[in-house]
């Protein structure tokens, strides 16, 4: 473990703990089967690695990333992959969750169209979770996404609202999860996977923001200090 | 440099992790929102340099890794992706625990 594996856990290890075991109340345990939207992103990764150990090796963990990075998201513990460039997501999980459905959707991208579609694959007592804030880029993008979210948490079903519990988080560090990461860390559940690794100088800096801001990096970007003369 | 509360410690950051909020902050948000200029991101590890008074779990030189919420970064400006940060006692996690911890101090790769 070095200075900048340790550092990528705390705010995406934290986003997963806490959609996982905490905000969803839906307790995951041992043949559970949950669907995680955005695999190879820093949240994605620790998300599916704390997700397989929660359900266990019975339980199902299903995600979504490009192409490229399908064989790195199954090394990290996910069991079915979709690759959204050649697959609509919203109607496979129709198709292959219809009778064996899932017990909680992570949506770490914000695809509001995965759920208007998921009483069809989603169990009735699960919850659809959007994590990690995705944050939309201009105004247009905020009204969007405000319409999308008074419909989506305040349309009942029987209006023709989505009949699934749709809940937002953002993360905030407690100390039980601080200290609970740590241990995950420890017991090797929680395992670093770094995108990069920058220098703290301007070429480094462009170089990490031109990665992170790309929606394209596999895993987390870190820019470390030079080290001691 | 910041100055730690007294429930903060000061940190000589060795390394901070980006994260998709810390550029959007930058980029998109308001001033109202997030105090310009700002300090971006929130990860970061580092070697405690200063306690803030009422700190007691940690003393100076202990090696941690730990998070500043976003909401307080965009509070006071003070991110991690600096020399120095600040960050509450209890948003901290000691690397020595991890057994597989190595301490490269004098990296030079």
């Amino acid at each position: 473990m070095t200075w900048e594996e340790a550092c990528s856990f705390p705010l995406t290890a934290i986003t997963a703990y806490d959609a996982e075991c905490v905000d969803s109340r839906v307790k995951l345990g041992n043949g559970c089967s949950i669907f995680i939207n955005g695999g190879s992103g820093g949240v994605g990764l620790y998300a599916i690695q704390l997700a397989r150990y929660l359900v266990g090796e019975t339980g199902k963990v299903v995600t979504t990333c490009s192409s490229k990075n399908v064989e790195l998201v199954k090394q990290n513990g996910a069991d079915d992959v979709i690759d959204y460039t050649t697959t609509n997501v919203a109607q496979y999980l129709s198709q292959n969750y219809h009778e064996h459905k899932l017990d909680l959707v992570l949506d770490a991208i914000g695809s509001f169209d995965i759920f208007k579609a998921c009483a069809a694959f989603l169990n009735p007592k699960g919850v659809y979770l959007m994590i990690g804030a995705p944050i939309p880029a201009n105004f247009t993008g905020v009204l969007t996404m405000g319409a999308n979210l008074i419909s989506a948490t305040l349309v009942p079903g029987i209006l023709g609202g989505v009949p699934r519990k749709f809940r937002m988080t953002l993360m905030t560090p407690r100390k039980h999860a601080v200290e609970a990461i740590g241990e995950l860390v420890e017991q090797k559940v929680l395992k670093p996977v770094l995108d990069s690794v920058w220098e703290f100088d301007d070429e480094g800096m462009k170089g990490a923001y031109t990665k992170i801001m790309s929606h394209h990096a596999r895993g987390k970007v870190l820019i470390r200090q030079p080290a001691k003369p | 440099m910041p100055k730690p509360s007294p429930t903060q410690v000061l940190l000589k950051v060795q390394a901070t992790a980006l994260n998709p909020v810390g550029y959007k902050s930058i980029k998109h948000f308001p001033g109202f929102i997030v105090k310009k200029p700002c300090v971006p991101e929130f990860d970061c590890s580092g070697t405690i340099v200063a306690l803030g008074t009422k700190v007691s779990r940690w003393k100076v030189r202990d090696e941690v890794y730990g998070i500043t919420p976003a909401d307080a970064v965009f509070k006071t400006g003070h991110g991690s992706l600096a020399e120095y940060t600040v960050v509450e006692q209890d948003n901290l996690y000691h690397l020595s625990l991890l057994t597989d911890w190595i301490d490269v101090k004098n990296r030079n790769s």
